[in-house]
């Protein structure tokens, strides 16, 4: 075979499509702040016993609220604990809540979206039905009932939350499946004769993986938010475990006289959701150029 | 004394990887009543040209660098926004390629035509109206009292062209620019609508600007002819001497790159009269069915493919035409099972395909390989080119996994790629050479049959060209039986042996290419050829003289 | 069209079924009782007011007797509230909820389409940047922390506004609207600006400016109808997402509505009087869902009313 005997050192090194929009990710700024945010505050989550000054239960009644010192960087509250310290803690709480939920609505919407799509007929059409009335429930009430009726059980919390999140997915999942179902390099390897499953893992799944991510991305502070909203109102995580959400509803109730309780809770909150979003934003971008909208 | 002058005119688009120029200094006049035609392919610069003399180019990226167009003694690039406006749509008219996108979607046929006429003529609704409804008879449009109630969606693709046509005569434009009019319609929608325009283009004496990339079209249409190539006008003059004189080598390989109707194709293969069928369908039906939704019970029921029986010998490349919606390449589909089939049955080396199992079919459906319109979407964006060969070698060839580089070179090689960049992703190749990459992938498994459906229709025509013959090479090489889907009569019959015409799911007449293209024994598919506009000024004014008396 | 709106009709019941099944049987499965708190009462009294409630039957019983009520109006009595029905008590919530979700609704409409026009007129100038920023902030600030924050500015420390309450001091009104429809004026700005954009770059706006229309009629006349499309759907499910959410804005300013009450309803285990309120929040959530698609088939002519594809 003389042919074959093509210089192999010449060949050229394609740029996938993931090199493109990695590339496309770095230049845009506001998504690589939120990036580095969301690493900044996964580490501290993770090294939280070894960072606090403080233990997050350690009391010092005699301090009571005190503002930000020297000694207590964000003060702190009224029993004297450290809001640093719990803040830090509360990020544990708040980024578990948003991975753990969000891999729940992952794994359900991804199953349920690409089977309804590539299978297509009857099937997607019940399949869809479903979601369709399940959409049409107030999940955020039936959430919490639940907590309110089975106590506040944060395992419990990850399920309810990640059982609203997938449908959204699952739609998201399907019109993507449908579109890619669609092309023509399906109905190549179709008509090759590669058996279904091989179809699903290498020729759909990795072409829908792009908006899959972004919308991961984009769910995780929606979980978060919802957690937050949760605790707020006493339903979420119980002291003296403490989540951004509940470290916010304590400031409200003494917001004037110990304001900071309030604004560096929300303020930790608030640019988390930003640079998720801001992440979330830069990836959809980045990975499909023509979307920039919404 | 010219109506348009342009003079010196660059126009050049900022974008990621730098500055592209878009037009060269183009020059060119255009006189009253004349028809300027402006070939040339994707990437030409051809629209961009047109857009940019009624002010209609994005800006930025867009910026015209130098140059002058002059309309009433004022230059338009230079003329402020409002008078600009006040010319455009009024003075100078346009037509635009997709009438399916061009017409607004959520307002009636009435009020878009209306609208023209009230802010330009000052004129009141009624009488806009009424102005609005003789212009639609005018274009042909059958009713229009009562069609100027209707939204787009509920015209036909030719219909919605007529309506952009009426739209932009309505106001009496003295220039009228046509950008590819007739490119998204059928060949015999085409012919009408080129009628339309030239008779209308007569009647009212205006200069007309057509653009496109057929040079059929313009040898029938254009009295000067401008010839682009990447921003340049290569070539200029009257269509007789751009057809017949041709100066520059690249209009010159643009008519030859057209497969011409009037010259039947390089190669043919004389078949052995002995020999059984490759592939036989018997009565095939294929039907769609059309549920609107989970509550409604009745269906509507579509045959796309009606009773078609067929036979393919060995060897044999057949070109199987139609117009859109004919059921050409649900045929094509059906034989690899990507639709099902109702009733009837397909017969591929003496054995039943659907009644065979599962497995069975998979190892007969390597013999069988179809080759798809769209190079965009016929390739997995995210496997390299050797990935994607590889899979298609190790279905065939499942224990040696060994010599998987050599064979993917190997098929590189003979569709003319360069080997070295089998490690290149599917975004980083042109049309023509995605293409070549799906042929590969189709061979790899070493097929019999090979089932083309419009390979051809995406790409520009110097492109189109050498795929053609890459075909032609492939199927003589590795002695390929080939059904070859086409809506382009001149690509089907310089490729096959023998065509078959379809017309809504029904096959109308077969026969040897030749034979058939001279003497054609059906009305449709007299029609059909005497619609193709032939790349010849002379033989096209004759065939055009020959419509408009039948 | 009226076989469009009969099959959404249609779907809506199976819809409100599942949610009244859901909600009886999830009530039910709570530990404890609704008067397990009257601790001193003696056993015969409570199962005196057991059996007066109908707690004794068969739950499918209660639940068919629930439903074939509720079809009717009644939610039954209050648990907490002896005397007083359900669907009473969310009568007399329902006016105050609905007030500060209609003000909430327009500050959000009116906020959220002017950024939302401003940023797609010309897209990626400052005009554009200030405008997504300002969505972002506020999809990136939960109504439980902006309300409070707005609490502290401008009540606090400038002492511009009141408080808390409603109907009760001047201006009361306005910042539990603000921070009520904040999050959604971000949602439909971005979404006007979205849809704007994907409308001003199809072919038909072309031919409109090759009509010479003037800039302004391109957008009004040609862009806007499509353009809206995505916002017109989005409204249903927000102002029902509004009225839900408004019992955290109604906590926060201790506002009289309906919010209010099924927070306290939840606390209290009221039964009655949380699956009365779940079920008339459905109920709402479903009609507007369905007022918005009826919206969104009359503005787009290509959609045949023969349900969705």
């Amino acid at each position: 075979m003389a042919t074959a005997a093509i210089d192999l050192k010449n060949i050229q090194q394609g740029r996938s499509l993931w090199q493109d929009a990695m590339s496309r990710l770095k230049q845009n700024h506001l998504a690589v702040f939120g990036l580095g945010v969301v690493i900044f505050l996964i580490l501290i989550a993770i090294f939280a016993d070894l960072i606090a000054p403080y233990s997050y239960e350690e009391q010092n009644l005699a301090l009571g609220a005190s503002p930000p010192s020297a000694d207590h960087w964000l003060g702190t509250d009224t029993l004297g604990r450290d809001l640093f310290t719990r803040i830090l803690y509360g990020s544990r709480i708040s980024l578990m809540v948003g991975i753990l939920a969000t891999t729940v609505a992952l794994t359900i919407g991804v199953t349920w979206g690409t089977i309804s799509g590539y299978l297509g007929g009857r099937v997607d059409m019940v399949m869809m039905r479903i979601v369709d009335i399940l959409y049409a429930l107030p999940f955020t009430i039936f959430i919490i009932l639940l907590m309110v009726v089975f106590g506040r059980n944060i395992y419990l919390l990850f399920f309810a939350i990640g059982a609203v999140e997938w449908l959204t997915m699952a739609r998201i999942v399907r019109s993507q499946v449908m579109s890619i179902r669609n092309q023509e390099y399906i109905d190549a390897v179709i008509s090759m004769g590669l058996p279904r499953w091989r179809i699903i893992t290498r020729h759909v799944l990795p072409n829908i993986l792009g908006p899959v991510i972004v919308y991961t991305t984009l769910t995780i502070p929606g979980v978060i938010l919802l957690e937050s909203f949760l605790s707020f109102l006493g339903l979420g995580i119980q002291p003296p475990m403490s989540s951004w959400g509940s470290l916010i509803s304590n400031g409200v109730e003494t917001m004037e006289e110990y304001p900071w309780l309030l604004i560096f809770p929300a303020l930790t909150l608030s640019v988390t959701l930003f640079s998720l979003n801001f992440l979330g934003d830069g990836l959809r971008d980045a990975i499909d150029p023509r979307s920039a909208k919404d | 004394m010219p109506i348009l002058q342009v003079d010196d005119l660059s126009i050049s688009f900022r974008t990621r990887e730098g500055r592209i120029e878009a037009v060269k200094n183009a020059s060119f006049t255009l006189d009253k009543g004349q028809t300027l035609g402006i070939v040339g392919e994707s990437g030409s610069g051809k629209s961009v040209l047109c857009y940019s003399l009624l002010g209609l180019l994005p800006m930025p990226p867009a910026s015209i660098d130098s140059g002058k167009v002059m309309f009433d003694d004022k230059d338009l690039l230079k003329a402020s926004k409002q008078s600009v406006r006040h010319i455009r749509g009024n003075r100078i008219s346009m037509i635009f390629q997709d009438p399916m996108t061009s017409l607004n979607p959520y307002l009636t046929i009435g009020t878009q035509l209306v609208e023209s006429l009230t802010i330009h003529k000052g004129m009141n609704k009624q009488s806009a109206r009424r102005r609005a409804i003789q212009s639609m008879d005018e274009v042909g449009i059958a009713n229009p009292e009562k069609r100027i109630n209707s939204y787009p969606h509920e015209l036909s693709g030719g219909m919605k062209q007529r309506v952009m046509i009426a739209m932009a005569l309505l106001t009496e434009p003295e220039i009228l620019i046509a950008d590819e009019p007739t490119t998204a319609l059928d060949v015999t929608i085409q012919a009408q609508i080129l009628r339309l325009i030239k008779q209308l283009q007569h009647e009212h004496k205006v200069g007309l600007i057509f653009i496109s990339h057929d040079l059929g079209v313009i040898a029938g249409i254009a009295d000067e002819v401008l010839v682009m190539e990447k921003g340049d006008i290569v070539e200029a003059g009257p269509v007789e001497d751009i057809f017949y004189q041709t100066r520059h080598p690249y209009t010159k390989k643009l008519l030859a790159s057209i497969p011409n109707t009037s010259k039947p194709g390089k190669y043919r293969y004389k078949r052995d009269n002995t020999s059984s069928p490759l592939l036989k369908l018997q009565e095939v039906k294929t039907y769609f069915h059309k549920s609107h939704s989970f509550l409604q019970s009745r269906s509507e029921e579509i045959k796309a493919v009606d009773n078609v029986s067929l036979e393919i010998y060995p060897g044999e490349t057949l070109g199987l035409v139609g117009e859109s919606g004919s059921g050409k390449s649900t045929i094509g589909r059906s034989i690899i099972k990507l639709v099902d089939i109702h009733e009837g049955k397909v017969i591929f080396k003496e054995q039943d395909i659907l009644s065979t199992g599962h497995y069975q079919f998979d190892r007969l459906r390597h013999e069988i390989q179809m080759i798809f319109q769209d190079p965009y979407s016929s390739l997995n964006p995210r496997m390299t080119v050797f990935d994607t060969l590889a899979e298609a070698i190790s279905l065939r060839n499942k224990q040696n996994n060994k010599n998987i580089t050599p064979e993917v070179i190997q098929l590189m090689e003979d569709v003319g790629l360069n080997a070295n960049q089998i490690r290149k992703y599917p975004h980083e190749f042109s049309g023509g050479q995605r293409q070549r990459i799906a042929i590969a992938r189709a061979l790899a498994l070493r097929p019999r049959l090979i089932i083309a459906d419009e390979p051809v229709s995406a790409l520009d025509v110097t492109i189109q060209a050498q795929i053609l013959d890459l075909l032609l090479t492939l199927v003589k090489k590795y002695q390929l039986t080939m059904i070859f889907i086409s809506h382009d009569l001149s690509v089907v019959r310089y490729i096959s042996d023998r065509v078959a015409v379809m017309q809504s799911g029904k096959i109308v007449e077969t026969g040897e290419t030749e034979a058939l293209f001279s003497s054609p024994q059906h009305d449709y598919t007299r029609s059909l050829i005497r619609a193709i506009p032939i790349p010849d000024p002379e033989q096209e004014r004759l065939r055009q003289a020959a419509t408009t008396i039948t | 069209m009226f076989r469009f709106v009969l099959v959404r009709l249609l779907q809506a019941i199976p819809v409100l079924l599942i949610v009244i099944s859901i909600t009886f049987m999830l009530v039910r499965a709570a530990p404890g009782g609704p008067f397990d708190s009257e601790k001193n009462a003696p056993p015969e009294v409570i199962q005196k007011l057991n059996e007066r409630y109908h707690l004794n039957d068969s739950l499918i019983t209660q639940l068919s007797d629930y439903i074939s009520n509720a079809l009717q109006g009644d939610l039954g009595p209050s648990f907490r509230y002896p005397g007083r029905s359900v669907t009473e008590i969310i009568f007399t919530g329902l006016p105050v909820t609905l007030e500060l979700g209609l003000y909430a609704t327009c500050f959000a409409i009116v906020i959220g389409l002017l950024t939302g026009l401003i940023a797609s007129y010309r897209p990626n100038s400052w005009q554009d940047y200030s405008a997504m920023t300002f969505a972002m902030t506020g999809i990136c600030l939960p109504s439980f922390v902006l309300g409070p924050l707005l609490i502290l500015i401008f009540s606090i420390w400038l002492e511009w506004l009141p408080v808390s309450g409603w109907n009760q001091f001047n201006g009361d009104k306005i910042l539990p609207s603000i921070t009520l429809g904040a999050a959604y004026a971000a949602y439909i700005s971005r979404l006007t600006r979205g849809g704007m954009l994907e409308i001003l770059s199809q072919d038909f706006i072309r031919t409109a400016r090759a009509k010479g229309l003037s800039e302004t009629r391109v957008i009004l006349k040609h862009g806007l109808k499509g353009g809206l499309l995505p916002v017109v759907t989005f409204l249903g499910p927000a102002f029902a997402g509004l009225l839900s959410g408004s019992f955290i804005i109604e906590t926060i300013f201790q506002i009289p509505g309906i919010g209010r009450l099924y927070v306290q309803a939840a606390f209290n285990r009221d039964y009655t009087m949380i699956m009365g309120t779940t079920i008339f929040f459905a109920t709402l959530i479903v009609v507007f869902n369905l007022i918005s698609d009826i919206i969104a088939a009359m503005l787009n002519p290509r959609i045949t009313y023969k349900g969705k594809n």
